[in-house]
């Protein structure tokens, strides 16, 4: 036991290791939270887009010597009201439209890093995370912003809702429909900006969406769906930067590895929607319907 | 926050609950719907009926002011439909996504969105509100459940209690009766007997024009345009019916009494 507790300590006796932890414990329940409105509303691909399209932002930031959240920050929120001002008026398919965006804001991040900075490292961080590489300034910021985005989750929660379930209904309670929207695909964008060093551009939507599709197999009310999402994510970010720390994996991916393990898991096992019992059910009414 | 939300109109009880002039709708540039002009009063009970495509869904979600005209106008008790949060619009149930994490009462609950306000969670009147609306449809005891754990009838009452928890005064409901068996559609038609009392207007779109002829004092005929709008005696006749569902019908020769076979497949595949 005492074993088991010494193997818990150790990680956390190094500054860099507590600091991670705690940057990912804020990253691991905010994402699946706001992801919940994203898988509700389908918006997985927009979440991607937006990940990639802060890319030249940071890479801005980066070589103009800014905090990278900021630069991030702007080109994310940027991103969040011209996508959402697209989906609204187009003669393209929307998702085509953000396709386009997202590809080439993605092109001329990497062609700006290619050009000045040093590119195969700064790439890394940026496309994965660099979480053992977290400061106290990086921290104050993560907690800051996170906290933001949760009070306003918290206190439009009920105008989300009616948005993702019935945006007709949202229409004609007259809510401002136009603006929730955008401040939904703003947030969006801040969140990822949070998550943006624990996990970096090319999994952040693995934190966002899978936690979230995980517990949306498992629970019937959306309050619930969000609380077993945070849990989930929690969970996840910590195991994995164990595993990451014993293991010699890199962080990043290996918490999104044990989220995607654990939605596996839910999808065939789930008693409501998992792919098992499904199965059974089936086949215990095909039986069912044999005997008649 | 409050500046947000329009203002909800004052209602102007000397003028109808709706008032069409000219109205014609589009979607990219497709008309949907041509030079429609009506008049309803208070506590009308209306069917419209029309052809798959012919414009009903466009002219309910006109009607609750969710979508914008090309050009005519539409007054509700006197002003324009979008201040209004008194038009209540259930939708077709296969526009809804049953698998949503949400109880039958969440669902009632979300119509009372605008009137908790931001910021804030439903209050005890809120509760009552809800739970008098389950109680007026006979859904109060699955209140727990979710809501794609109910049959297709107990599914539509869902829908109009969340209706009634809105203090709807219009109630636009689009194609409620498709795809229910004969009980569900009779205890429907209990519940919209009972708000027909209370005053409410109803709007009720169907393919069935039986039920139409049988159910309703005033049916609404269109296809794109107004073809008809009337009692059902003075709008189920021979030229009517040809000029709505031209091709798609077939009138058997056993006059005097009319045998219609219309086209009366399938729901939800009109636009939006």
């Amino acid at each position: 036991m005492s074993d088991f507790i010494a193997w818990l300590i150790e990680p956390l006796q190094y500054p860099f290791m507590l600091r991670a932890l705690w940057a990912s414990l804020i990253v691991g329940v905010i994402c699946p939270i706001l992801g919940s409105y994203i898988v509700l509303r389908g918006m997985a691909f927009v979440g991607d887009a937006l990940a990639h399209i802060i890319l030249p932002g940071v890479v801005v930031a980066h070589l103009l010597g800014w905090p990278l959240a900021l630069g991030a920050l702007i080109a994310g929120v940027l991103a969040a009201l011209g996508i959402a001002a697209i989906s609204r008026r187009t003669v393209i398919r929307e998702d085509t439209v953000v396709g386009v965006i997202f590809a080439g804001a993605f092109a001329l991040g990497i062609a700006l890093l290619s050009l000045y900075g040093n590119y195969a490292v700064d790439l890394t961080h940026i496309l994965f995370g660099n979480m053992l590489g977290v400061s106290v300034a990086d921290l104050w910021l993560t907690g800051g912003l996170g906290l933001v985005a949760l009070i306003t989750i918290v206190v439009f929660y009920k105008e989300f809702l009616v948005l993702s379930f019935d945006p007709v209904l949202a229409a004609t309670l007259r809510l401002p429909v136009n603006w929730l929207q955008n401040l939904l695909y703003v947030l969006t964008a801040i969140v990822i900006v949070v998550s943006i060093q624990v996990v970096g551009v090319a999994l952040v939507l693995a934190m966002l969406v899978t936690p979230a599709a995980t517990a949306y197999l498992l629970t019937r009310r959306l309050w619930a769906m969000m609380m077993l999402a945070a849990a989930i994510g929690a969970l996840s970010t910590i195991v994995g930067l164990y595993v990451s720390f014993y293991l010699n994996i890199a962080s990043g991916p290996a918490v999104v590895l044990i989220e995607t393990g654990i939605f596996g898991l839910v999808f065939l096992f789930s008693p409501y929607r998992g792919i098992l019992w499904r199965w059974l059910r089936n086949r215990r009414k095909a039986q069912l319907s044999s005997y008649d | 926050m409050e500046q947000f939300l329009t203002a909800p109109a004052e209602h102007d009880h000397a003028s109808s609950p709706i008032e069409v002039e000219h109205l014609t709708v589009s979607y990219n540039g497709h008309q949907a719907l041509h030079d429609v002009s009506f008049t309803i009063e208070q506590a009308q009970r209306i069917a419209v009926v029309g052809p798959n495509g012919s414009g009903k869904t466009t002219l309910f979600k006109a009607l609750a002011g969710t979508i914008d005209p090309e050009s005519g106008e539409i007054r509700v008790f006197g002003h324009g439909p979008c201040g209004h949060v008194c038009i209540a619009y259930v939708p077709q149930r296969n526009q809804i996504d049953w698998d949503f994490p949400a109880s039958v009462a969440d669902v009632v609950m979300m119509s009372r969105a605008r009137k908790i306000g931001f910021a804030r969670w439903p209050r005890r009147n809120d509760w009552n509100a809800v739970q008098e609306a389950l109680e007026r449809v006979d859904m109060a005891r699955l209140s727990k459940r979710q809501i794609g754990e109910l049959s297709g009838g107990q599914q539509q009452r869902v829908f109009l209690a969340r209706a009634l928890a809105q203090e709807a005064e219009i109630i636009l409901l689009d194609e409620p009766l498709t795809g229910l068996d004969t009980p569900s559609q009779q205890s429907m038609f209990r519940i919209l007997d009972e708000l027909h009392q209370d005053r409410i207007t109803i709007m009720v779109s169907t393919h069935d024009l039986n039920m139409a002829a049988d159910r309703f004092d005033t049916v609404m005929l269109i296809n794109r345009s107004l073809v008809a709008f009337g009692p059902p005696e003075e709008v189920f006749t021979r030229p009517y019916l040809m000029k709505a569902y031209g091709d798609h019908l077939r009138i058997l020769p056993d006059e005097p009494t009319l045998t219609i076979v219309a086209d009366t497949c399938c729901e939800g595949d009109e636009p939006a």
